[in-house]
């Protein structure tokens, strides 16, 4: 049996992450946390969750477990569960997992993991830039973005971190220079890539929350995000758009 | 494990397709590895002929990766602008942990299956969104996969370039038949190939379904083991209508249960063409069948009591096809039905019709139904028959627009009618003369005339703001009226000036 005591900004902030991009996915109850990754059906994002056993209240696991979660029915459950709420997640075998919080019990019936499309492998990418700043930042300048254009690009060179975003007549720059982020490497990079995704990923982030974007030329997108203050990690891997001659 | 699973081909040259169309799949796939961007493909035709196949077999031999949309996911408007939309527009990552980069020819094949089956209904909007998706000129290869592609906007058959599949020969089918069983080490006899594939109707996914049916669990098969359903084979109303018409068998009826037609829609099909084939006594007594069948329709609508159709199909299928007392020889191209077109046509007519009639009624004075009985024919000889200017002013009084003046008296005159009204600036106003009864609301309204004319935008607001609520719709109408007034300067056609 498999007992993960954890707070309820956890459980909403990882099932916020995986609604994202898919509608099911397989979880693994590992020795040292809970990990779940998938890729998005059009192979253009995926999403790796890990929840460290040192950041859950309690965790017992007797016997390592991969299951299978709709997603979407636990992410309109998690919604309901408050912030500071603790709930408790118990598994006894794979077909059914009770989701315990207040005085509501929830038994999520599962599904079987080899139903649910296999788990990609995490591509190694080599990223020349890395950038480390408040989430709550970017968010704002991803809302912007929407607003004018279907694509941003991200860049990076020594005078600081950029996004732009160009529509058909507004242009929106947003511009971070060294001294305002957290973390810089003056690398030189740049992609672009879709509004549609980054907009979904950063309904997760909130201000406060830690979030590292590695980048790199026309490349994919590793932006890492640590969320729940910093309990749960979240990471979206994002493939560049296609730009056109 | 199915052998359909099992068997499908691999590569581009384990697929069983003319060459025809593996030379165009493979230069349009040539193409898009040279980094070329090409129109999507749709391939069309009945199933089980490899469509799918070849297209996934096609991304195996490049390597693509594929991205498959089929008709059991939910592919309303936002899925296919999330999954089409973004999956044509990024760049991809793969199952095995790569990045592919279209700029090193490694694409995405994104296959759209059954996109005739993108329901009008549940996946609301997913046909127009595909269009807009297409529109953007996709960056990524992508297929479309239909049955029937007709059933297609051709907005959409426009932007894909269409590569048909046929049925295949049995031929071709027990070729693959064969090597399958041999893979399998089933020892069986040819004749039971056959007899499976003359089953299949050159539907090769249900051949080898049949063929795993009847092997499975054996080493050795012979004829008499096929004893396979038969498959009810895909049958069109071409087929049924070739089956009433040259040949007496009374099976036509069963079939004719088998096509997507309501008995309804058949006989528009069966009218159709039976001029086509018959003549003489012959045609005579075919459509007294149909009218007969017709009846039982109409009592179906009436009564709502649909096991009448039964005897309604069976006297337009084989009733028409025994009242026959020879059969036409050669071919005959059958014709759709041109009833639902000309109901389209009908339509336009009859509400532009209305449109005259409503006002013919307002402007005379009476109703719809008089106007119809009484003016309209009179207007109409009016019309046609006067001198332009008057027939101009007639028009103008009752504020007929080209159109409708085209649609009275024929195009010619209509125009000549209207260009005559446009030189003389005729045109309808209102009746002043029982404004006078709110004289003095318009002098009011007359001293912020000067404020309307230089805010012309603001308008409303400005009138909102001065005037009290009750009179304020009123007054609108009144400032617009002389305003309108002002703006005129042809000659006015009013009820006096007409009648005197």
């Amino acid at each position: 049996m498999i007992t993960a005591i954890m707070g309820g900004d956890v459980i909403r902030a990882v099932t916020r992450a995986m609604v994202a991009l898919v509608s099911e996915a397989r979880f693994h109850f590992a020795e040292d946390g809970i990990h779940s990754r998938a890729v998005d059906p059009a192979n253009v994002a995926m999403v790796i969750v890990d929840i460290p056993k040192e950041h859950m209240e309690a965790y017992s696991v007797d016997e390592e477990k991969t299951v299978g979660v709709d997603i979407n029915r636990v992410y309109d459950i998690a919604k309901t569960i408050k912030k500071k709420e603790i709930v408790e997640i118990t598994l006894e075998d794979e077909s059914r997992m009770k989701i315990r919080f207040g005085s509501v019990e929830y038994a999520l019936s599962l599904i079987d993991p080899s139903a649910i499309r296999k788990e990609p492998k995490v591509p190694n990418l080599e990223l020349p830039a890395k950038v480390v700043l408040d989430a709550g930042e970017f968010k704002k300048a991803i809302q912007a973005a929407d607003k004018i254009s279907d694509h941003v690009v991200f860049r990076s060179d020594e005078t600081g971190f950029y996004i732009e975003a160009e529509g058909d007549v507004d242009k929106i720059v947003f511009h971070m220079s060294e001294a305002e982020l957290i973390e810089f490497n003056r690398a030189e990079a740049r992609s672009m890539f879709s509004v549609e995704y980054l907009k979904e990923f950063v309904k997760i982030a909130e201000a406060g929350d830690l979030l590292t974007i590695h980048l790199g030329n026309n490349y994919p997108v590793r932006l890492v995000f640590e969320v729940a203050d910093g309990k749960a990690k979240v990471e979206y891997i994002l493939a560049p758009r296609i730009e056109a001659e | 494990m199915l052998w359909v699973e099992k068997y499908r081909p691999k590569t581009i040259k384990d697929v069983v397709a003319p060459s025809s169309i593996i030379k165009t799949v493979v230069t349009w796939a040539e193409n898009w590895k040279r980094g070329v961007k090409q129109k999507p493909l749709l391939f069309a035709g009945p199933p089980g002929v490899g469509k799918t196949s070849l297209a996934l077999a096609l991304a195996n031999t490049y390597g693509w990766e594929v991205v498959e949309l089929n008709a059991s996911d939910q592919r309303n408007w936002s899925v296919i602008y999330r999954i089409v939309g973004e999956g044509a527009f990024n760049e991809t990552l793969s199952d095995e942990g790569d990045f592919l980069s279209t700029k090193e020819g490694k694409l995405k094949l994104i296959i759209l299956d059954e996109v005739d089956n993108i329901s009008k209904k549940e996946d609301f909007g997913g046909e127009s969104a595909l269009i807009k998706v297409l529109r953007r000129n996709p960056p990524q290869p992508m297929i479309l996969i239909a049955n029937e592609p007709y059933n297609l906007s051709p907005e959409l058959r426009n932007l894909v370039t269409m590569v048909n599949f046929k049925r295949l020969t049995r031929d071709q089918v027990v070729k693959v038949l064969e090597r399958i069983a041999k893979l399998e080490g089933i020892e069986i006899d040819k004749k039971a190939l056959y007899a499976i594939a003359d089953n299949a109707g050159g539907d090769l996914r249900a051949a080898i379904n049949d063929l795993q049916a009847v092997a499975e669990g054996r080493k050795v098969v012979k004829a008499e083991d096929v004893v396979v359903a038969k498959r009810t084979q895909e049958t069109d109303v071409f087929k049924v209508m070739q089956k009433i018409f040259k040949t007496y068998y009374s099976t036509v009826y069963s079939e004719t249960m088998l096509l997507d037609e309501s008995p309804e829609d058949l006989i528009y099909w069966i009218d159709a063409n039976v001029p086509l084939e018959y003549e003489g006594e012959d045609l005579y007594k075919a459509q007294l069948v149909l009218s007969r069948a017709d009846m039982f329709l109409g009592r179906v609508k009436r009564r709502q009591f649909y096991r009448l159709w039964k005897y309604a199909s069976y006297l337009m299928t084989v009733g028409v096809q025994q009242s026959k007392s020879k059969v036409k020889k050669g071919f005959t191209r059958y014709t759709r039905p041109t009833f639902w077109q000309k109901l389209v046509t009908f339509q336009k007519k009859r509400e532009l019709r209305r449109n005259i009639l409503k006002k013919l009624a307002k402007y005379s004075h009476m109703s719809r139904k008089k106007a119809n009985t009484e003016l309209y024919d009179y207007v109409r000889f009016l019309l046609s028959t006067l001198d332009t200017d008057t027939a101009a002013k007639i028009a103008a009084f009752y504020d007929l627009n080209e159109e409708e003046l085209k649609f009275l008296v024929g195009d010619e005159r209509g125009e000549e009618i209207y260009r005559y009204m446009k030189e003389h600036n005729y045109h309808r106003i209102e009746d002043e003369t029982f404004l006078e009864g709110f004289a003095a609301k318009v002098e009011e309204v007359e001293l912020k005339e000067a404020e309307v004319e230089e805010f012309e935008e603001k308008e409303e607001e400005v009138e909102i703001a001065g005037v009290k609520e009750e009179k304020k719709e009123e007054e609108k109408k009144e400032t617009k009226r002389k305003r309108r007034k002002k703006e005129k300067k042809g000659k006015d056609m009013s009820l006096e000036e007409f009648f005197s």
